[in-house]
């Protein structure tokens, strides 16, 4: 038997109202006039009063009558809870899917859920078949199915839980991939708290037809228990004088549980290395979420590790394992840029020059040269080079660009008025149109931005409006239908303002426009200085250092991406405990050797996990069932009627009936009469 | 057949007594009438000696004694001047305090306190001054109410003033008692009709007050049967008459302890009086009002003896 709506059970307070009636409204009767009180008065009836039921077949009908009418809009019915379904007639294949992800090991939730995973497994019918299996964002079956559940016993003894995140749809995908033997009845027990971060939109899974769901959750799932912890690290460098030093931020959220009547401070420590450089005393104030940010001295190199291990711990009386945020600090970077300017004083860079400047983080620390002096010399020590407005290179020039070119470098070519000559194809491919006015005096503003380049994907968000603002007046067109030609952003007419250019070693941009306000006001809007950073960024190949990857998160890529991987394909690590891996599937620091030099990864929870939230189980059923076949999850495999269904609600009209009958004997019984006075 | 205790009460004419035939009459001097005589005349058969100005004794003529006073008869069978002693002169006052604080209001069966105490009052004073005494009453809740000063012609006066006079307000008795001490010189009989709902040493530092003062004080302390008995059962808001101050009262977890604290309060009443020399008599509404009248003409008596 199982309850369609269980919360109608609050009401069963309203049993205080008898409680009430008895000890206090039934002296609400017809006042005496006594003489005088003065006796009365002294006696401590109060106590006696209000600790005696003086009519206990009364008190006990009407709390029942209460009860039953609660229970009546509980909405009881017969058969199978919907939370627990289960096959119980022959043999059946299961696979008990137990979660171990990091918030399992909330208070209890653990032990709880591997006795529900033993029970599963010991209680499957006679000529069953059980495996298990145990996910966090990855899944895997220690235990494939048998006949003999020892087996899938012995392994689930030896688990611990992760500190992975909860995702139940490649768990489920797993786990019918395990009952492939469709003759026979399949089953999938659940073992889970059921995190709502767990089963996001757009990354949801239905069970194959024939497969019954059963879901324990070893928590109570209406109650999210209070969890602060730290979320949304980020780690800064800086240069002050000589000394070089780490800003760090993070978000003390969860706070929303916490006892909003005795706040009280949480402490947040910065260790980097082995020691606490900075502390602050946070006050909580009933918001859900607070900043912090601390900052220390950054030892650059810290003997060779490539950055420096630090966390951020805060110290809260919540469960401690979300609490700690471990991060690499690197050293503020810097990408040198050289801008080849022919004009008079370099004037045609003034705006450049001006938003290289500002650049902090990475900084921009850049020379403005004609480019007669252009020669690899110059170009050894730098990242990026930008050919303002420039009359296409030769001799020398161009050769240096072009070794430069083959190194890695990147070049951003700016064609403005001055750009004339022959461009050799690896810089500029095509044919060169000369300038052309855009639109009416009024210009035209970019059309069409690609959004999902990288050089534009961080206005994405916020910020791509701004382009709309600019007004473009004159520009080159560049080669339309050029293959090797990438457009990233255009006109209104259609041709490319900014374009990548394909096939080239490095990386080479194109702007068919002037990066001063001679034939574009651009550089005077605010969005002038954040295109620049990201065009240098581009072709300079500069990445931001990631201070701190996600557990679940391979060495491999990351070094990789970071131009680290060297000549192993799979690198290892060694882990937090020292032991070796290849993917970081623990909180901690990761030591990994590339080439002679050490480097050090850092991992944290996914910040999803510590959304301690659950789903509604109902709800999650009927979504694993797949629309319209929610009998077949609820019910574990037969199809229902409507008429069965309410046959097995019907209860409730018992209840009633029974409620006033109960009712009309109250009525009788405390109507009877009662001697008043001798 | 007849049942014995009403042929006794034929007898006796105390079925003239019942309060609850009283209660039918509503003139109260035809109450007090009715009640006195009905008493007296039940009187004849009863051993109790009534007060009359009589003859006490003889004593030998003294130098100085009035030559009316000689008992010539005497001296003409006996050759010897003797002078004939009487009875105190019974032309004394009478003072009934009255009390009139809501709580006489009571009524459990009927007839209230303040009703049974008129009557009573009423009694007494038509009894009073068919012996020719001076009546006053003094009606009190927690000052003097009504007051008319005794005085041979003042019965009209007093029984109006009591038929009239109702039960409220709170009761205080000292600060009334210490009034009538003021205005009360002369040696008088003073009835006190109470509840007293105070405490006993109160009540008796008061009432001793006049007893102190030579008067002779006889008090009726009357009671409903309810306040004494406590017969209530279900659970109800009780208003204090006096103060209007309402307590919810499970009857059945205190009357019990109500009824031996009533018990020690009207103990410690009649004891304080008892030890202050004041005459002291219990009375229950629902019993006759011969009881109170036996009462009084006991105190009367012995006043009446003084020489």
């Amino acid at each position: 038997m199982g309850l369609l709506t269980p919360l109608a059970l609050v009401a069963l307070g309203a049993l205080a109202v008898p409680v009430w009636i008895h000890l206090s409204q039934r002296d609400r009767k017809e006042e005496i006039r006594f003489p005088s009180l003065m006796f009365l008065e002294r006696i401590p009836y109060k106590a006696v009063r209000r600790q005696t039921i003086r009519n206990w077949p009364l008190f006990l009908l009407r709390s029942l009558v209460l009860a039953l009418l609660v229970a009546a809009f509980a909405r009881p019915f017969l058969g199978s809870d919907t939370a627990a379904v289960s096959l119980t007639e022959g043999p059946v294949d299961r696979v008990v899917l137990l979660d171990r992800s990091a918030s399992m090991s909330v208070a209890g939730r653990w032990s709880a859920a591997t006795r529900m995973a033993r029970e599963a497994l010991r209680s499957a019918p006679a000529g069953s078949r059980v495996a298990l299996a145990v996910f966090d964002s990855r899944v895997s079956v220690p235990a494939p199915l048998a006949g003999d559940p020892s087996g899938a016993l012995a392994v689930l003894d030896t688990l611990r839980t992760s500190d992975g995140a909860t995702r139940l749809a490649p768990a489920l995908r797993a786990a019918a991939a395990v009952l492939d033997q469709v003759d026979r009845p399949r089953e999938v027990v659940l073992i889970t708290d059921l995190q709502r971060s767990g089963w996001p939109e757009g990354s949801r899974y239905v069970l194959p037809e024939g497969i019954v769901l059963s879901l324990r959750t070893p928590n109570d799932i209406d109650e999210t228990p209070a969890n602060p912890h730290l979320s949304g690290l980020r780690v800064t460098s800086r240069q002050d004088g000589d000394t070089a030093r780490v800003r760090v931020s993070a978000l003390m959220a969860g706070l929303a549980g916490t006892d909003e009547e005795a706040p009280g401070t949480v402490s947040v420590a910065l260790r980097l290395g082995a020691e606490e450089v900075a502390r602050a005393e946070v006050t909580l104030d009933g918001r859900d979420a607070i900043p912090v940010t601390l900052e220390g001295p950054l030892i650059r190199g810290d003997g060779g590790t490539g950055g420096m291990p630090g966390s951020l711990v805060m110290e809260s009386a919540g469960p401690a394992w979300d609490d700690t945020l471990r991060f690499v600090a690197e050293p503020a970077a810097s990408v040198p840029v050289v801008v080849v300017d022919d004009s008079d004083g370099g004037e045609t860079s003034l705006f450049l020059s001006r938003a290289l400047e500002v650049g902090t983080n990475p900084g921009f620390p850049h020379q403005v040269l004609p480019s007669s002096r252009l020669t690899s010399e110059v170009l050894a020590s730098a990242a990026a080079v930008v050919l303002n407005d420039i009359p296409a290179p030769g001799g020398g020039g161009r050769g240096a660009l072009e070794d430069f070119l083959s190194r890695g470098g990147g070049i951003f070519v700016v064609l403005g008025p001055d750009a004339n000559g022959a461009w050799p194809n690896w810089l500029v491919p095509g044919t060169l149109s000369p300038p052309r006015d855009l639109g009416d005096v009024q210009g035209v503003p970019l059309a069409a931005l690609a959004l999902d380049h990288p050089i534009l994907e961080p206005f994405r968000e916020a910020g791509a409006g701004e382009f709309s603002r600019a007004r473009f007046f004159r520009s080159r067109g560049l080669p339309v239908g050029d293959s090797t030609l990438i457009p990233v952003a255009s006109f209104i007419s259609g041709d490319p303002a900014l374009a990548e250019v394909q096939g080239a070693q490095g990386r080479v941009v194109l702007w068919s426009s002037t990066l001063d306000d001679f034939w574009t006001d651009l550089p005077r809007h605010a969005v002038f200085l954040p295109f620049v950073h990201q065009v240098i960024q581009y072709v300079a190949g500069y990445r931001p250092p990631v201070p701190a990857y996600a557990v679940g998160t391979p060495v491999g890529p990351v070094l990789a991406e970071r131009g680290l991987a060297g000549s192993a394909s799979d690198p290892t690590a060694l882990g937090p405990q020292g032991q070796p891996a290849t993917i970081m599937d623990r909180a901690g620091f990761y030591v990994v050797e590339v080439e002679g030099a050490r480097r050090v990864l850092a991992a944290n929870l996914d910040p999803t996990e510590s959304d301690l939230a659950s789903l509604d189980a109902d709800e999650f059923v009927r979504e694993v069932a797949g629309p319209g076949d929610a009998n077949r999850a609820l019910t574990g495999g037969e199809a229902l009627t409507a008429e069965d269904r309410e046959a097995r609600q019907a209860i409730w009209r018992s209840l009633l009936v029974l409620m006033m009958v109960l009712l009309i004997v109250e009525t009788a019984l405390a109507n009877r009469p009662r001697a008043r006075m001798t | 057949m007849v049942r014995r205790g009403q042929a006794r009460q034929g007898a006796t004419g105390r079925g003239f007594i019942d309060p609850k035939a009283l209660a039918r009459i509503s003139n109260l001097e035809l109450v007090a009438r009715t009640v006195v005589d009905g008493f007296l005349s039940g009187l004849h058969r009863s051993p109790h000696l009534g007060v009359s100005l009589d003859f006490a004794e003889h004593r030998p003529y003294m130098p100085g004694d009035d030559i009316r006073w000689v008992d010539w008869k005497l001296q003409g069978r006996t050759d010897r001047f003797y002078v004939k002693r009487f009875e105190a002169d019974t032309n004394a006052s009478l003072a009934v305090m009255l009390d009139v604080s809501g709580s006489m209001g009571f009524a459990s069966d009927g007839l209230s306190k303040l009703e049974y105490g008129k009557f009573l009052a009423a009694s007494l004073a038509y009894f009073s001054s068919k012996q020719r005494d001076r009546v006053g009453l003094v009606a009190f809740s927690d000052g003097i109410r009504e007051y008319v000063p005794p005085s041979a012609k003042h019965l009209d006066t007093v029984l109006h003033r009591i038929a009239t006079t109702e039960a409220s307000g709170p009761g205080a008795l000292r600060p009334v008692v210490t009034k009538v001490a003021e205005v009360m010189r002369r040696r008088s009989f003073i009835l006190v009709i109470s509840d007293f709902y105070e405490d006993p040493a109160e009540v008796v530092d008061a009432v001793g007050l006049l007893a102190y003062q030579g008067h002779e004080v006889v008090v009726f302390h009357v009671m409903d049967p309810a306040e004494i008995d406590f017969p209530y059962e279900e659970a109800a808001p009780f208003v204090d008459l006096e103060t209007g101050e309402e307590l919810p009262v499970v009857p059945e977890t205190l009357a019990d302890r109500y009824r031996e604290l009533m018990g020690t309060h009207l103990q410690a009443i009649e004891s304080g009086f008892r030890k202050r020399g004041v005459d002291y008599t219990l009375i229950r509404t629902d019993k006759p009002l011969d009881h109170a009248l036996f009462a009084y003409l006991s105190a009367r008596q012995r006043m009446s003896r003084v020489r």
